[in-house]
């Protein structure tokens, strides 16, 4: 899964260069840095202080999101969630006891891009769970998220409120 | 020969056609839950003056939607039930033909009201279903072939595991399609749309 330490601190290299190289333009940019596309939240329904925030991820050369965060005037928290199906013999100690063919939703700890590829965060996979929302998140409204990188450092994009995905 | 086979495969092959153009799940032989009953805590929208206790059927002529669900739930539940108010919208006024009933498997956490706010987002004519009793709720799930485990860690933190699928229903009780977690509002429609033409051609 993991790449050795020296082809990621190569990677890094490069990919320090190719941030340096894109300074001044916007993330749209040819850089290196990951390209993240179709930032979008959920409307939030009423009674509910829970929201998910999704997007498109791709990276040339590979990068690990680890971070995600909201300001405070929106939600107090920010998590990187997974949904999966439970199934007989699953090694997650705190869902053991969900029957297989039940979905279950984990933190978890990264998104992991391959060099070259892309990750969907999207309804039923990986979502950015936002905790105790400071309002509903209202149709047509946008929101800063800011995502931490492993290589490419602090990235902020901006999700629409949307009813479905874009 | 060929010359009947032929035209005998072509007919085989557009019955198969006609029966796969629904998008989700048809049982050769379907679920029948029209004896189950669910405690309606239902106090808005169209069904507010309904009775406590709701079986699952449609009203005449009409269907129903039913989902196994919880409020506390970010992705897969406001996904699924989004989805089918927006395919309930996109058949016009056909789509007041289409009700929606949410049991919810978070009884401790999703008292009635959070319950009736939450799925009063969704749609005008919802049952907000929720049960008396785990032992309710579990011979319901059992009826669809569903189920759903409520598990609270040392930190207290509540996590919940749910099989996600949406149950169309007729009112017999017979379950027509059964769509699995995914199925997006175009595929829900397009099956919307072929039960009640069914449905009215029936009457």
């Amino acid at each position: 899964m993991k790449k050795s330490k020296i082809t990621g601190l190569l990677l890094a290299v490069v990919a320090g260069a190719g941030f340096f190289a894109s300074c001044g333009s916007d993330d749209s940019s040819s850089g290196s840095g990951p390209e993240i596309t179709k930032v979008w939240a959920r409307t939030s329904p009423m009674e509910t202080s829970l929201g998910a925030v999704y997007m498109s991820i791709a990276s040339k050369d590979g990068d690990e999101l680890t971070d995600v965060s909201v300001d405070p005037s929106i939600a107090a928290m920010a998590q990187i969630h997974e949904m999966v199906m439970a199934t007989a013999d699953t090694s997650m100690s705190m869902t053991s006891d969900a029957p297989s063919g039940e979905m279950v939703m984990q933190e978890v700890d990264s998104v992991v891009i391959d060099a070259g590829g892309s990750v969907d965060l999207k309804p039923g996979s990986y979502h950015i769970m936002l905790l105790e929302l400071v309002a509903p998140l209202e149709l047509g409204a946008k929101f800063d998220v800011t995502l931490t990188f492993s290589k490419a450092g602090k990235i902020t994009v901006t999700a629409e409120v949307r009813d479905e995905a874009p | 020969m060929a010359g009947v086979v032929l035209p005998m495969l072509m007919i085989l092959a557009s019955c198969r056609s006609d029966a796969s153009s629904m998008r989700g799940i048809v049982r050769d032989e379907p679920l029948q839950v029209g004896a189950v009953t669910l405690t309606d805590v239902t106090a808005e929208g169209e069904f507010a003056d309904h009775g406590d206790l709701f079986t699952m059927r449609a009203q005449a002529g009409e269907l129903l939607v039913m989902y196994f669900g919880y409020t506390n739930c970010p992705d897969l539940c406001p996904t699924t039930l989004a989805a089918v108010r927006t395919a309930t919208k996109n058949l016009g006024d056909d789509g007041a033909k289409v009700d929606l009933a949410m049991a919810t498997v978070d009884l401790e956490r999703d008292t009635p009201e959070v319950l009736n706010g939450y799925l009063s987002s969704f749609s005008d004519h919802f049952h907000a279903l929720h049960a008396s009793s785990q032992d309710e709720l579990e011979a319901a799930e059992n009826a669809f072939l569903a189920s759903s485990t409520v598990t609270k860690d040392a930190t207290g933190k509540i996590e919940v595991g749910h099989s996600a699928t949406a149950y169309v229903i007729d009112d017999t009780g017979s379950v027509l399609v059964e769509w699995p977690f995914g199925i997006d509002n175009k595929a829900m429609t397009n099956d919307l749309k072929i039960l009640l033409e069914q449905i009215s051609s029936n009457n």
